[in-house]
């Protein structure tokens, strides 16, 4: 497959119909622009050798000038100009004019300026080694007070429970109790006895009363 | 683009540069060979004529000054397009530099001398793709020219722009469909 194919294939597989339009371009080129061309570069590259290549003949000029010329030249030429009414007497002055009071006032103007330019500088924090080192150890303590009190408050939970449980039920009468336990005892007791296996076993009611007593009522 | 007998004869073109007695021969014959194709990828980048023809002589020169110290380690013309799209890319940051024109007053400087060409014509495809493509930015209009138009491998065109393979077909395919977007007027 020649190059030109692949690009049209390319441009189809992206679903492009730049596959099927002309690939000519519409710009016009001078007639005879390239077979010229050849000739103007290396016409080029010919003049910027020959520049390159200065022949190195010195730079000394032959002719001479009279004593003190260039000294004299400037007062000749003002001279001249005064004398033709070219110029009027030149002074060394410009002609520019100042603002009144202007370099009076431009140092402090300058401060101003400058100060405003100032960048903000921060002081930096210095942290004394002393105080990181003290600032680690409360950090730890910290730590530890906060564990022990999790620790503690769960103790307290926990047997609150418990001891709040005793509390009540020392509050209730053996009375109490002892009806509560029949009653119960009567219902549980009646379950397991209607139970099939169990009823089996003709257990008496005083041995299931004790069993349960033993192992709970729950 | 150069297949293998392109090579061979590049090389020799190289190496008989660099004798003395043969490299005016052998100049002119690669300025020969190269000349259209440099010219219109520069004048695609430029759009002016007397502008490509200035910025391919200076690709010319750089090429007779330079071209003793080529190693070959890439193709000769994928070194000549490093050149010419350099060269060009530099003349554009200079015009850019001369009229303090910023990157979208770039684009619209182009599309105004595109206008001026001689026979333009929008309603054309041809001139419609050049406007089409003119409004590619910089890279991608080079990326879309190289592969369209010079049909230049994703390869040789990553040592040509210095840009990733994958980068470059991405970059082309997101050409295709802008440049298709403008010609159908989505």
């Amino acid at each position: 497959m020649n190059r030109g194919n692949e690009i049209r294939e390319e441009l189809k597989n992206m679903g492009s119909i730049l596959a099927d339009m002309p690939c000519a371009m519409p710009y016009s080129v001078p007639e005879g622009f390239f077979e010229n061309f050849t000739g103007s570069v290396q016409a080029t590259i010919k003049y910027l050798n020959s520049a390159e290549k200065v022949p190195e003949w010195g730079r000394t000029m032959p002719y001479t000038i009279p004593n003190g010329y260039f000294n004299q030249l400037t007062g000749k030429i003002v001279a001249k100009a005064i004398a033709d009414g070219d110029a009027t007497e030149l002074t060394k002055n410009t002609p520019f004019k100042v603002p009144a009071g202007y370099f009076e006032t431009l140092p402090a103007q300058m401060l101003a300026a400058a100060k405003a330019a100032e960048p903000v500088t921060k002081k930096t924090r210095v942290i004394p080694l002393k105080s990181y080192t003290i600032f680690r150890e409360v950090k730890w303590a910290a730590a530890a007070v906060f564990v022990l009190g999790i620790c503690f408050g769960s103790y307290r939970i926990f047997n609150s429970r418990q001891a709040n449980a005793e509390k009540m039920l020392a509050s209730v009468s053996s009375n109490d109790i002892q009806d509560y336990v029949q009653h119960n005892y009567r219902l549980d007791a009646d379950r397991i006895v209607t139970n099939k296996d169990i009823s089996n076993l003709k257990l008496d009611n005083k041995d299931i009363i004790q069993y349960l007593n033993e192992t709970g009522w729950d | 683009m150069p297949g293998t007998t392109d090579q061979v004869s590049d090389h020799l073109l190289v190496a008989s540069f660099k004798d003395e007695k043969l490299r005016e021969a052998s100049f002119t014959q690669l300025v020969r060979k190269y000349q259209e194709r440099l010219y219109w990828h520069i004048r695609r980048m430029v759009v002016e004529h007397e502008d490509a023809n200035d910025i391919l002589q200076n690709v010319f020169i750089k090429v007779w000054k330079n071209l003793d110290d080529f190693r070959e380690e890439s193709n000769l013309y994928t070194w000549l397009y490093r050149i010419g799209t350099n060269e060009a890319l530099t003349w554009i940051d200079q015009q850019k530099r001369r009229k303090s024109i910023s990157l979208s007053d770039n684009e619209d400087i182009f599309s105004e001398r595109l206008q001026a060409q001689k026979d333009f014509d929008p309603n054309k495809i041809e001139w419609k793709l050049q406007q089409a493509i003119q409004t590619l930015p910089e890279k991608q209009r080079i990326v879309f020219n190289l592969r369209y138009y010079d049909e230049m491998p994703y390869e040789d065109m990553s040592g040509v722009l210095g840009t990733s393979v994958g980068a470059l077909k991405a970059s082309y395919h997101h050409a295709v469909k802008k440049v298709q977007a403008f010609i159908t007027g989505d």
